[in-house]
């Protein structure tokens, strides 16, 4: 495998229609790379422009230094993973794997297209349905068939496109454990794209956050998270949504010349402190419950760890975390 | 103003058993969700209540009053669609109008009821734009004004926000609780997403196979589930099982899983099984140093405020949740025990939860 680099990736569509605009950022051998951004943002258009599905208007892409900017696609020698699983509906599952290695051009012996069949598909725990035909498959099923067919093979780079996207929740859920613990045993280099933060924070080794086809900030899941260099970034990391607040707000706790404050709702402490404010809403959620609490005319969401004794209308203390507060100027980027 | 109840409610298809035998009462102003797969029946049992679909037998009381069997346009209840069922060619205005000119009421009720609801949901400076060049959630939005400017006496919702992203989802679970305390009305509400039932009910009726499981609040059905099928569908993670290969007495307080002791509430009646299930939820386990379960770190997934630690053991993979400060890495060898005592025993031949001095 190889380390991937995007030097200033610009992809200009219809000769105004800025997709990609000045992109760089390094895939590092063995590490997983999130790509996470809207629907829009140039996610997909990176993907293919790595893939050599794309022609890039200005920049470099290089495969462990070497220039691949303009080499076919084919030379590249990249795994493409599809948010809808392309399988061959007429073949079998094991057919379906060991297809990228039979290709002309690679002449891999069957004993080892055997082998490395037999070793993806325990992986995946589709052992048992290798003689199944794709289309007697469950969703989850072909989409773990349709990462198989890519990990057959060790390319320069895995590119996958959402894959699972299509999952219903408690099977995206499992899945994207699996493909982490598979991605580090196989020390495989994989550029993935999502618009979903938990896929991107639970699997990333990096993550990359796009904003209108710009690298808005490049970091580990933690740093991103924690220490988000404009609002735009720290938006998308959090569930319930970061708190962002004027400064005259919490004039009275925090003294700042920042415009605006960002406050994650595990920071508001509930049940403690000396400040004061009513209960506007209860989501009890199992573990932990959001409580948006009324405070200076604004509202704001907290997170409480376990159930939540309160209802709507209540009056509550709380206490801010300062340690913990984010400084933002005017145009909503991070102050130091 | 209204209290629905439904009693003996049966109806079937042919062969095929929709609702089984079921009874609830939905309290007056209560936000109250049926909850379950696809195909459990939920979605049947709202279309009765709304008269879209008569019983096989049983019946349905709308303030007491016998509605059985009556058109669905004689019960005063409105009905939001998941799919934006809206008039394309037609500005927001006319759309939240057009019930209401239906029913021939002046022109100045209309505009009355009409600023109200937008207002209401914040499109009030939108209804001169066309539908068909709306956002996603103001689309929505639309749609359920058109729903509120009946002023019905309870709302009936089927998957109304199935079709949004998450993170708008998040957004108009929230809306959509205020409202529904802003307005007054009874509202029930349809989904197979356990998150957006957590967050908006008051109380959640998780169904399968026809049947009603459980009736209760959020924090009960999460924290004391009657069944293994409740404790598993509600949560993300859902809850862990681990196989106990020995019949469970009155009066005993722990269980040897994979030959480690565990503490559990102390029992007041029996299994009848002798292979029965310990369910604990993924925050209610820690590592531990000695003492515990022994497994393999198989993944762990960083979530911001916190860490769900995936850990392969002989009794299958487990599920904990730890503090996102918590340093472990993919392949190390931890040990875990019980945090407190709110383990639940569930019977290997009835799924159902057995009595202690927790869950009664």
């Amino acid at each position: 495998m190889a380390t991937v680099e995007l030097q200033g990736v610009t992809k200009i569509f219809d000769k105004t229609v800025k997709a990609l605009d000045q992109i760089s950022f390094t895939v590092q051998n063995g590490k997983f790379f999130v790509l996470l951004g809207p629907t829009g943002a140039g996610k997909t258009t990176t993907l293919r422009a790595i893939a050599g599905l794309e022609k890039i208007d200005q920049g470099k892409i290089l495969f462990d230094e070497e220039d691949v900017t303009t080499a076919q696609p084919a030379a590249r020698d990249t795994a493409f993973v599809f948010q809808q699983y392309s399988l061959y509906p007429h073949y079998k599952v094991y057919d379906n794997l060991a297809f990228p290695l039979r290709s002309p051009l690679r002449k891999v012996p069957e004993q080892e297209i055997n082998s490395k069949v037999t070793k993806i598909a325990e992986m995946l725990k589709i052992s048992s349905k290798l003689n199944n035909k794709a289309t007697e498959l469950s969703g989850g099923e072909m989409q773990r068939v349709a990462i198989g067919r890519a990990l057959v093979r060790e390319p320069n780079i895995y590119l996958m496109d959402e894959p699972l996207s299509s999952l219903d929740a408690k099977l995206r859920e499992s899945l994207r454990v699996e493909l982490k613990n598979i991605q580090l045993n196989l020390g495989a280099t994989i550029l993935y794209v999502t618009h979903d933060q938990a896929e991107a924070t639970t699997m990333a080794d990096q993550i990359g956050v796009l904003e209108n086809g710009k690298i808005a900030q490049i970091g580990s899941p933690e740093e991103i998270y924690n220490n988000p260099n404009s609002i735009y970034v720290a938006n998308r990391l959090g569930s319930p949504k970061i708190n962002i607040v004027k400064n005259s707000v919490l004039s009275s706790i925090v003294s700042t010349n920042a415009y605006q404050l960002g406050l994650r709702p595990e920071h508001i402490k509930l049940g403690q402190g000396d400040l004061s404010a009513s209960v506007k809403t209860v989501e009890a959620l199992g573990a932990e419950t959001v409580v948006e609490l009324e405070y200076n005319g604004i509202e704001m969401l907290s997170l409480y760890q376990g159930s939540f004794d309160g209802q709507r209308g209540d009056n509550i203390k709380f206490a801010i975390d300062q340690s913990k507060v984010l400084f933002f100027n005017e145009d909503g980027n991070k102050m130091q | 103003m209204a209290e629905i109840e439904i009693k003996n409610l049966h109806k079937s298809f042919s062969d095929f058993i929709a609702v089984k035998n079921s009874n609830l009462v939905i309290e007056n102003k209560e936000f109250f969700v049926l909850l379950g797969p696809s195909g459990c029946g939920k979605t049947t049992t709202l279309r009765m209540i709304a008269g879209l679909e008569l019983p096989t037998s049983g019946n349905i009381f709308l303030d007491k009053e016998d509605v059985s069997y009556l058109r669905a346009s004689q019960r005063d209840i409105a009905f939001v669609f998941q799919l934006f069922a809206l008039y394309p060619h037609l500005n927001v205005r006319n759309n939240l109008a057009f019930p209401l000119k239906m029913q021939g009421y002046s022109k100045q009720d209309i505009d009355t009821r009409v600023m109200e609801a937008a207002k209401l949901l914040r499109i009030d400076h939108i209804l001169k734009s066309k539908t068909s060049g709306l956002a996603g959630g103001d689309r929505q939005r639309v749609a359920l004004g058109r729903a509120l400017v009946r002023r019905p006496k309870a709302f009936l919702m089927d998957e109304p926000l199935g079709t949004l992203d998450a993170e708008f989802r998040e957004l108009m679970c929230l809306e959509l609780r205020k409202l529904h305390d802003d307005i007054d009305a009874t509202t029930v509400y349809v989904t197979h997403d356990q998150q957006e039932a957590m967050s908006m009910a008051d109380r959640i009726a998780v169904m399968n196979e026809g049947e009603i499981l459980q009736a209760d609040s959020p924090n009960i059905i999460y924290n004391k589930p009657k069944t293994k099928f409740v404790a598993n569908f509600i949560g993300s993670p859902g809850m862990n099982f681990m196989p106990i290969n020995q019949k469970i007495s009155p009066n005993q307080n722990n269980v040897s899983v994979a030959g480690t002791i565990i503490n559990i509430p102390t029992q007041k009646d029996g299994s009848s099984s002798d292979q029965n299930f310990l369910g604990v939820r993924p925050e209610n386990l820690k590592l531990v140093s000695e003492n515990g379960i022994k497994g393999n770190i198989f993944g762990v997934e960083y979530l911001g405020s916190r860490k769900i630690l995936t850990v392969e053991t002989v009794v299958g993979n487990i599920k904990i949740r730890v503090d996102s400060d918590t340093n472990v890495q993919i392949n190390e060898q931890v040990q875990f025990n019980v945090l407190n005592n709110n383990q639940i025993v569930f019977d290997g031949s009835t799924d159902k939860a057995l009595i202690s001095e927790f869950i009664s």
